[in-house]
């Protein structure tokens, strides 16, 4: 009966944020928050190194440079914290971050299309609100060139995987209520769940249908979908009970959709063209009625959901776990907290950008993943920053910077224009490349880029949310010669800049300071001077094992 | 091959005769009156075909493996049968209560794959799952000749009509020609597609190798096989010109669904009759010209086709192929409880013109 | 793949949830295997067992017509013959003359009955036991043992699987357990990508890296949450454990005697690589031969593929016997089902759970039975009908763990590790 209590102690809470709802929303969650973290040390704020690498990876999707670094942490302003997050924001790295963030919990490693990343690009980069873009996933508009390839979410799930394995609809259903809604109806498919009361058949059947009317558009090149016409509820039964019932289109969290009846030829808007193969376009459209009314202000799941799924990216844990998993018998470990979120994020125009900002803004994000003390307290406590994964995204592009490798490449390819001749306008450009350019000039890098996907992304289909390292990963960072390369001189810069420091102990400083974000301890700083005169007649080598022993360690690969 | 253009035609069927078991092959008596099937029973199955509702005779009983080729004595009214046991038999096909007129139980180690009549009718060849083609008297079932030891399963075995020479074809495609007398290759022609290697599994390909009278042409029958599980393939027929081994025309019918020849039979009128089996319940009764790439009929109603029988007159053919349903998962039971097996109905088709 | 049953993750993991048992922190992270079990002591027992587990896996469903159970000469009996074998009266078919000579080694069932006959669903349920419905998804056995017994004292990972095609670490078997105790895959038997050092790396650079990383870990897991970093420890240790075994994984390296009695083909490569495997000190192995699925041309397939199991099966059992390690290593030969006595118009038989066999030897197992009888054609079991609960039971007793005690502990909530309505079959036990 804990929730029970729960909820009458957050019915206070209500009214006493409603007194203070001037305050932003930010000091409204860190009340909420710590209100509940009762009998828990919670840990103090992070410092300015260990926040700096956090929000980085949260928003930038990758760490600092040096140079960023040395600017905040030498920054002696008050309200640097909050500069540097709007900074992150409104910068350059925001719409690739949120891209590959949306991309893999969207898709979950399905497969890429590149109208599908320009889609996703183009919303973060224009701050679209949320609803529009689940919209236009789930009714695609062919006609709009920049945000046609949503559809490449519903395209992606109906592709046949052979003769054994028939397009999986119920797969597509399912994800559509998994990441859009955060209810998984998968058991209820068959039967009402069994576990879970307010998952029923019809949810499934309902919503199944609707999907079951659309096909993937074969006349153009890029995905989209068209939908056939609806004109009969569907029937189903229950395994358990064998009665035949029968539902029209369900949208979750809305109810059901009548079918409306026209006369016969009278069904399309817009008739099909045999010439070209240009599907027809139906008078009723069951993907319009999801669309708009999942993707809705009234609807209360849709909101939670993807304001649980950011509050997991930034946070480390759902209010609501699994992420997918909504509905009355598994309450938020924060009722009246979800329900703030949900509110204001609505009240907000559904605007991810500043819902992100203001939860980097609590002290709830920016508390020390340190303990306290002995105990390890539970999570749900928020008492300590909570570690995440590090996806193989942020990993590529953080040992990209931290080895200096990028920097290498991006001074390979301007001394072959150089050397060739180029005029100054082509060098500029290299100079001026963003790292993604960079990588799309280099074979090396792509591929290096495929490899880290594979070998630290989760399978297809399998949502990435635990630090799950692999033995596969751990030999590639052990033994792959695109790493070794990270770690030479020549093809990377960071030993080369090691070798020109003048002594060790500035050696020491520029390791940590590169790849860990922060400073040695005073420990720290002897055990690895003393490796270094020990081994300097191979220091070039002894430094880049200690490159390598850093870029592997847990604070690296984890995001703390 | 013959000159003059086959007539073109739609066979029709006649009638069907419903059976409660499977064969593994049927053919008529030279004399056109019986329907000989050997069964997956071991039951060689004798009906009189020479009455409106063909009649089920006692049968011939002695087998113990499958009854998987029947082959008659070009004289004399002797039905010679293999089994997949390894039992070789001579039977009196027209009495009552036939009982072998010799047997041999232990002719081959196991599965006898194929057996050929030598034109004269004095030697049988019989070839095996253990690799070895072994040569009989006919008169008396005694062991003539060993040919030398094979690797691999032997699928199919045909003695040349000058009796001198004999050809078989194996589970890896490969067919060798030796000679019967010394039992030296001759020859030899592989057809690699004939052969398909999956998951630790070897799916063999040819099914039939036939002469034709002449002994001008070889017919190498059966398919090219896909799958290991499934029985997919396509269904393929090689003719090769005696003389030279070459082959002269191959043709195809279907697709990979369509699997394999399992029987085939050169009518007189210069045209093959073949049947086809596939996945999982594909089949063709299917007529074609040896010189046409297309069937000029080609009946698909039927189920899963493993032989069929060509009257003497060339007037009819008997079709068996497989009772609808006869896949399934789990127990599949009658409505009484019982469980249920399956069964080898006997199309039997009018192979002349309709006037 | 269509999701047609309720077998699946769903329900597992909101109770999962709900019961506040968490993935990201869960402990045990390290090579003991004391994370999950009720009792402690238990756990630290069976940690130190030197029992191992090896599972050949047909894929797809042998038929137990023509292998274990032959009906020759009836109905559904198949073309095929059925041989003696050094059990007096005992028949098995004539395409196992191999294992016909070892059967008074062996333990055969011929009586399980089991639920699905579909493979997408068949195949997980019986490779976790098909326990009762918790609202969790269980662990696949190899799993299930990683967790129960963990690692030998060799410190190899505790469940490898031997298999064609690609390799990888598989997560998902290890159900609610948590990604670790999935099964490390080695691809057509070959090592994880990566394995071997690249030249251009010492072996003292190597070292060295190791040794500074561990001193990095120890300085930031010293004030932080276990979870994260003994995981990231874990995956090292297991790769530098690889590393030192990777003669194991090099089959030039194999005698050409045992290479041609175990076959060169895939099934008799990966079962030698597993032997290696298990002498190697690995708990579980579980080798997996794919295509016995024979809807199509059942004789031939079988008639090529089953002498093969034959040799191999046949060899395994000699080498266990050579070795001295029928004391230790438990054996189970099976599929997910076996196939339908009746026989379809491909030749072919589908699948069959209604009535099918399985074969065992090794530690604890009885030698020399054959347990429970089927119709004379076939079509269904004559004697008590055997769930792999049963099964999971009798194996779990048979290396020395009281499948009715011990217990998963899925947060607050202690999970049987076998169908708890299931008790171990007496007659297979030593």
């Amino acid at each position: 009966m804990r929730w029970l209590a729960r909820l009458s102690l957050s019915v206070v809470l209500a009214a006493a944020s409603e007194a203070a709802s001037a305050e932003p929303l930010h000091a409204k969650i860190d009340q909420l928050i710590e209100s509940q973290a009762t009998g828990v040390e919670i840990a103090p704020s992070a410092d300015d190194a260990e926040f700096l690498r956090r929000v980085s990876l949260d928003l930038a999707g990758r760490i600092p440079t040096v140079a960023e670094a040395n600017a905040f942490l030498s920054d002696k302003a008050e309200d640097k914290r909050s500069v540097l997050i709007e900074k992150l924001l409104t910068g350059p790295d925001y719409p690739r971050r949120m891209q590959e963030l949306f991309h893999v919990m969207l898709m979950e490693r399905r497969g890429d299309n590149d109208e599908w990343l320009k889609f996703l690009r183009v919303c973060f980069e224009q701050n679209k609100p949320w609803h529009v873009m689940a919209r236009a996933i789930l009714n695609p508009d062919a006609d709009n060139d920049e945000l046609r390839g949503a559809a490449f979410f519903v395209t992606q799930r109906l592709v046949s995987e052979g003769a054994m394995a028939p397009v999986d609809v119920p797969g597509l259903t399912r994800d559509v209520g998994r990441l859009l809604a955060g209810v998984d109806l998968q058991c209820a498919q068959c039967h009402n769940h069994l576990t879970i009361p307010h998952y029923y058949q019809k949810d499934f059947q309902g919503l199944h249908m609707i999907f079951e009317n659309v096909q993937t558009r074969r006349d153009v090149q890029f995905p989209a979908v068209s939908e056939k016409v609806m004109q009969a509820k569907k029937e189903f039964k229950s395994v358990f009970e064998q009665v035949a019932l029968q539902t029209g289109p369900v949208v979750p969290g809305r109810g059901e959709v009548e079918i409306p009846v026209f006369e016969k030829g009278e069904e399309f808007a817009v008739a099909a063209d045999p010439k070209t193969r240009k599907p027809g376009v139906p008078k009723f459209s069951p993907l319009n009625e999801l669309a708009t009314g999942l993707a809705a202000k009234e609807n209360d799941i849709f909101t939670k959901n993807i304001v649980n799924r950011l509050w997991f990216v930034m946070m480390g844990r759902g209010l609501v776990e699994p992420l997918d998993l909504q509905h009355a018998d598994n309450a938020p470990t924060h009722p009246e907290l979800l329900n703030l979120l949900a509110s204001e994020f609505v009240a907000h125009e559904f605007d991810i950008r500043w819902l992100l900002g203001e939860l980097a803004r609590t002290n709830t994000y920016q508390r020390s993943s340190m303990l306290p003390g002995e105990a390890e307290p539970p999570r749900e406590s928020y008492a300590v920053a909570i570690e995440k994964r590090v996806s193989a995204e942020q990993l590529y592009w953080s040992v990209g910077i931290a080895t200096g490798r990028f920097d290498a490449v991006r001074r390979s390819i301007r001394k072959g224009l150089v050397d060739a001749k180029k005029p100054e306008e082509e060098i500029k450009t290299i100079d001026e490349a963003t790292l993604e350019e960079l990588v799309a000039k280099s074979d090396e890098l792509k591929t290096a880029l495929a490899d880290f996907k594979t070998n630290f992304g989760s399978g297809p289909k399998e949502p990435e949310v635990e630090f799950e390292p692999s033995v596969k990963g751990a030999l590639y960072l052990m033994h792959e010669s695109k790493i070794q390369k990270c770690l030479e001189s020549g093809s990377a810069t960071l030993v080369e800049d090691l070798l020109k420091t003048e002594t060790d102990q500035a050696a020491i400083d520029h390791l940590f300071l590169r790849l860990l974000t922060r400073k040695p301890t005073d420990e720290e700083r002897q055990q690895l001077a003393s490796y270094l005169e020990e081994n300097k007649e191979r220091r070039s080598e002894a430094l880049a094992n200690v490159a390598w022993a850093m870029l592997t360690s847990t604070e690296f690969v984890v995001n703390h | 091959m013959n000159d003059t253009a086959a007539p073109k035609f739609e066979p029709k069927e006649l009638k069907k005769i419903d059976t409660d078991r499977q064969v593994c092959l049927i053919r008529f008596s030279p004399c056109g009156q019986f329907l000989f099937g050997g069964g997956y029973d071991s039951i060689i199955r004798r009906w009189d075909m020479t009455v409106d509702e063909p009649q089920l005779l006692d049968p011939l009983v002695g087998h113990r493996g499958w009854v998987q080729k029947i082959e008659f004595a070009p004289q004399g009214e002797v039905l010679y049968s293999v089994d997949s046991w390894g039992q070789l038999c001579a039977w009196p096909y027209r009495d009552e209560a036939a009982s072998p007129i010799w047997s041999v139980e232990a002719a081959h180690d196991g599965w006898i794959r194929d057996l050929a009549v030598s034109a004269d009718g004095s030697m049988l060849a019989t070839a095996g799952r253990d690799g070895s083609v072994r040569v009989w008297s006919a008169k008396d079932g005694s062991l003539n000749k060993e040919l030398p030891q094979n690797e691999h399963d032997v699928r199919a075995v045909a003695i040349h009509p000058d009796g001198k020479s004999i050809v078989y074809g194996d589970l890896m495609g490969r067919i060798q020609h030796r000679d019967l007398a010394s039992g030296k290759l001759v020859r030899e022609i592989k057809f690699e597609k004939m052969h398909y290697y999956d998951r630790i599994q070897d799916v063999p390909g040819i099914y039939v190798l036939q002469f034709d009278e002449k002994g001008e042409i070889l017919i190498c029958a059966g398919g090219e096989p896909l799958s290991n599980t499934n029985h997919q393939g396509i269904p393929v027929l090689h003719q090769i010109a005696w003389a030279s081994l070459e082959t002269k025309r191959t043709q195809t019918f279907g697709a990979a669904k369509d699997g394999h020849i399992f029987d085939l039979a050169w009518h007189r009128d210069g045209y093959f009759a073949a049947v086809t089996s596939g996945n999982p319940g594909s089949g063709q009764f299917l007529l074609v010209r040896p010189d046409e790439d297309e069937p000029f009929f080609n009946f698909t109603k039927l189920s899963n086709c493993h032989t069929l029988a060509l009257h003497p007159d060339g007037k009819q053919v008997v079709v068996a192929a497989t009772n609808r349903n006869s896949q399934g998962n789990g127990a599949v039971r009658d409505k009484e409880g019982s469980y249920v097996g399956n069964s080898s109905p006997l199309h039997v088709f009018s192979l002349e013109a309709a006037s | 793949m269509n999701p047609q049953f309720c077998n699946s993750a769903e329900h597992g993991v909101s109770r999962r949830r709900v019961l506040g048992a968490i993935g990201g922190t869960t402990a045990g992270l390290g090579l003991g295997a004391l994370g999950g079990m009720v009792q402690p002591a238990v756990g630290e027992e069976l940690a130190k067992s030197d029992k191992q587990i090896l599972l050949l896996w047909l894929d797809g469903g042998m038929s137990q017509l023509e292998s274990w159970d032959p009906k020759p000469n009836t109905r559904f009996g198949g073309p095929l013959r059925s041989i003696s074998t050094s059990l007096p009266g005992v028949h098995i078919s004539e395409l196992m003359p191999k294992t016909a000579k070892l059967m008074h080694h062996l333990a055969t069932v011929r009586t399980m009955k089991t639920e699905d006959a579909n493979h997408s669903s068949g195949v997980p349920k019986i490779l976790r036991g098909h326990p009762k419905n918790r609202g969790v998804v269980y662990p696949f056995w190899g799993s299930a043992v990683a967790k129960v017994m963990g690692p030998t004292k060799s410190g190899l990972p505790p469940y490898l699987w031997v298999k064609p095609g690609s390799g990888g670490f598989i997560s998902k078997y290890a159900g609610f357990l948590g990604a670790k105790y999935g099964a490390l895959a080695l691809g057509d038997g070959k090592p994880p990508t990566n394995l071997v050092r690249p030249e251009t790396l010492s072996e003292q650079n190597a070292n060295e890296r190791r040794e500074l990383q561990q001193l990095f870990n120890q300085r930031y897991a010293a004030r932080r949450r276990k979870g994260s970093n003994e995981a990231n420890s874990y995956v090292y240790d297991v790769a530098e454990k690889l590393m030192q075994n990777q003669k194991l994984f090099d089959e030039s390296l194999l005698p050409d005697k045992d290479r041609e009695r175990y076959g060169k083909h895939d099934f008799g490569r990966h079962t030698l690589l597993a032997r290696n495997l298990i002498e190697a000190g690995v708990r579980f192995v579980q080798v997996t031969s794919y295509g016995w699925d024979t809807h199509g041309d059942n004789f031939n397939a079988h008639a090529s593929r089953m002498p093969k199991a034959d040799q191999v099966y046949a060899a395994l059992i000699e080498d266990l016997i050579d070795r001295g390690m029928m004391d230790n290593v438990l054996v189970v030969m099976m599929a997910e089902f076996g196939r339908t006595p009746r026989i379809n118009g491909s030749v072919g038989r589908d699948h069959w759970p209604n009535a099918w066999s399985l074969s065992m030897t090794g530690t604890g197992i009885k030698k020399g039975v054959v347990v429970g009888e089927t119709l004379a054609d076939g079509t269904d079991v004559k004697t008590e009908p055997y769930d792999i609960g049963a099964m999971f039971h009798t194996w779990y007793q048979a290396v020395g763990i009281d499948s009715k005690k011990v217990e998963f502990m899925n947060g607050t909530q202690p999970l049987p590790i076998a169908h708890d309505d299931m008790a171990p079959v007496k007659e297979l036990l030593a």
